[in-house]
């Protein structure tokens, strides 16, 4: 792929999302907050769901990287 | 939009600090430790297809791939009033054969050389996560061990959140370090010990955008150093760094007329090995009542080859070269199912997946796939149960 | 809205400074309201429990602190009886029934009004969930407690002693 179109995907497409989401933002009060506070609206409603899938496409495939301080590697085959 | 008497709630408010016996607590919600203690059990069954026949050299090696069974337990605390520990220990078997390497074949499709059915193998892993909250925010630090029969990891970390703009704004980020250890069984020619450094750090921001959804994004920048090749290959040589950014970015909406929460997450990776990646998963988190919830879900993944990557082994070519599958260019896609019955403090989980690797599901031509590429199936049962 | 958060901590700090003493400063009259019975629909109003110290706690099914603070303030509630102290609770669940699902598990003897409006929660500047007000006897608020610990119980335990002593 060509270097230089990634670089600019890469610098404008977050800027513009992290823009567009917060343009549409409400204020929402304290005790509107019911529906954000469910456990499937949760960015990781099942953590250890969560780590044996990192774990399995961290070993099986070529990329890595989530929004976390990293964990254990393996010496995987 | 604050009234004239507002104001005064407000110095009310603060005045009753002064108060000896009525203070105004500062745990808001959105920071306080775990209000129980959870414990967690999954048991997985993960098994990849066999090759085939045709796809590997002839009367060399095995044709049965990976069979691992995981065993994950949880523990999560509350610790006085500010703090919990989050700790996890992961225990797996596992046994099978692996490709060695890759070779022309006599009508010039690659062949895999694979290895004969190994014996099992276990691999144990153990993170601890400690948490302080404040009144906007927490901080935290990660400890982990992680050891196989030939490997051995650490790794430290530190993370943050902070939150502002009325708790609708977080701010996240941290750094971690890991060692790794390789000590592959003997064999002329190979490696005794090595070593591998890994540093990453990441920045996040997550907004809420109404009353039902949420928005986050954040980037991932991770730098390795030391032994990065595969010491079980036959021809395999990798630079001896490696440096990666990758930029997640989550979704979550909350459908009120179904009863039913999306989940849209997609992830960008870039590396300096000239890899590049797109991966994006959806999930569907149905409620069929208050204790039942099922969750049907797809991941589409894609990346590019790595630029030493070789389709066929070739020893006498100079510098870095492998023929390793993970390094190859390929598409994939996940198909899973979960269902979770639960009540207020227990929760039993079961699901089923299948990932299935092919060339023809790369986001661009693969003019020769690898006859490595995976298929497998991941069964899970568990439960959660609090208190 | 930052603007006039600013604004707001600017006469908060004028108000902290020209306050000398905070006893003199005057308490503000606990905003009424009129809300049904989460249970029997009838309408209760904060009127109906002058010449007593009340404890107003606003909390939702969702607010997972509420597990501790209900069950505590409905023993708080039986330890020092209902002649001169209340309990009055206010649920902001959008759907009755879901406060009501929780109260099977957490029950309380004390009362449990409704507000699916967000109106009640309005008046009273709520900033955070859950959020509790000490009411005295004359209907003028005392304190403000946001979020809940168990070890919170203690603290409010105190205050309500205080102001039954102190009351009318």
């Amino acid at each position: 792929m060509n270097h230089k179109i990634v670089s600019h995907k890469v610098m404008l497409l977050p800027m513009l999302l992290v823009a567009l989401g917060m343009a549409g933002c409400t204020a929402v009060q304290p005790w509107e907050r019911g529906e954000l506070a469910r456990t499937e609206m949760k960015w990781d409603p099942d953590p250890m769901k969560s780590a044996l899938r990192d774990h399995i496409y961290f070993s099986k495939e070529g990329s890595s990287g989530g929004a976390s301080s990293g964990g254990g590697g393996c010496g995987c085959n | 939009m604050k009234t004239e008497k507002s104001r005064t709630l407000s110095a009310l408010t603060s005045a009753a600090l002064a108060i000896p016996a009525v203070a105004v607590s500062t745990n808001a919600i959105a920071d306080a430790p775990p209000t129980m203690t959870e414990v967690g059990y999954r048991y997985s069954q993960y098994q990849e297809d066999d090759i085939a026949e045709s796809n590997k050299v002839k009367d060399v090696g095995s044709t049965k791939r990976y069979d691992i069974n995981i065993h994950q337990f949880r523990v999560l605390t509350p610790v006085g009033d500010n703090y919990s520990v989050d700790a996890t220990f992961d225990y797996e078997t596992m046994s099978g054969a692996s490709p060695l390497g890759t070779i022309q074949g006599a009508d010039g499709d690659p062949l895999l050389v694979m290895s004969g059915a190994s014996i099992d193998d276990t691999r144990m892993d153990l993170n601890v996560k400690t948490t302080r909250y404040y009144e906007n925010g927490n901080a935290s630090i990660v400890g982990g061990y992680s050891t196989e029969d030939d490997y051995e990891a650490f790794n430290l970390g530190l993370e943050g959140e902070k939150h502002i703009n009325d708790k609708l704004t977080t701010l996240m980020g941290g750094i971690g370090y890991s060692d790794d250890t390789i000590e592959p069984t003997p064999a002329p020619g190979r490696v005794t010990e090595e070593e591998k450094y890994t540093a990453t750090t990441f920045i996040g921001i997550a907004q809420v955008i109404n009353a039902e959804s949420v928005l986050q994004t954040s980037i991932n920048y991770a730098y390795s150093d030391g032994y990065l090749s595969d010491p079980y290959k036959l021809v395999d040589q990798r630079p001896d760094s490696r440096s990666s950014i990758a930029w997640n970015t989550r979704y979550r909406y909350y459908l009120g007329s179904l009863d039913a929460a999306v989940h849209a997450d997609y992830r960008l990776y870039v590396d300096d090995w000239d890899m590049l990646s797109h991966t994006i998963g959806f999930e569907w988190h149905q409620n069929i009542d208050p204790n039942l919830r099922v969750i049907p879900s797809f991941r589409y993944y894609s990346q590019s080859q790595a630029d030493f990557y070789r389709p066929y082994d070739n020893a006498s070519i100079e510098g870095d070269k492998s023929s390793d599958y993970r390094l190859s260019p390929f598409g994939a896609v996940t198909f899973g199912l979960s269902a979770v019955a639960h009540s207020y403090n227990w929760k039993i989980i079961i699901s089923a997946e299948r990932y299935i690797a092919d060339g023809d599901l790369a986001l661009g031509t693969v003019e020769t796939e690898h006859p490595g590429l995976l298929q497998y199936t991941l069964l899970t049962v568990g439960f959660d149960y609090a208190f | 809205m930052l603007k006039s958060k600013w604004l707001c901590s600017t006469a908060l700090m004028l108000s902290l400074i020209t306050n000398v003493s905070w006893a003199e400063s005057d308490a503000q009259p606990a905003p009424p309201f009129s809300l049904p019975d989460i249970y029997s629909g009838e309408s209760k109003t904060l009127e109906d429990y002058k010449g007593k110290v009340i404890y107003l706690d606003f909390w939702a099914s969702w607010c997972g602190p509420c597990r501790q603070s209900l069950p505590l303030l409905n023993e708080l509630r039986d330890e020092l009886g209902s002649e001169y102290f209340e309990v009055i609770a206010i649920n902001l669940d959008q759907n009755p029934e879901d406060g009501k699902r929780f109260l099977q598990k957490y029950p309380v003897n004390y009362p449990v009004l409704t507000d699916t409006t967000g109106s009640t929660p309005q008046k009273y500047q709520l900033s955070g969930m859950p959020t509790s007000y000490l009411i005295d006897q004359n209907g003028e608020i005392q304190g403000v407690h946001e979020g809940f610990r168990s070890s919170d119980i203690d603290k409010i335990r105190k205050a309500v002693q205080t102001l039954m002593r102190q009351g009318g």
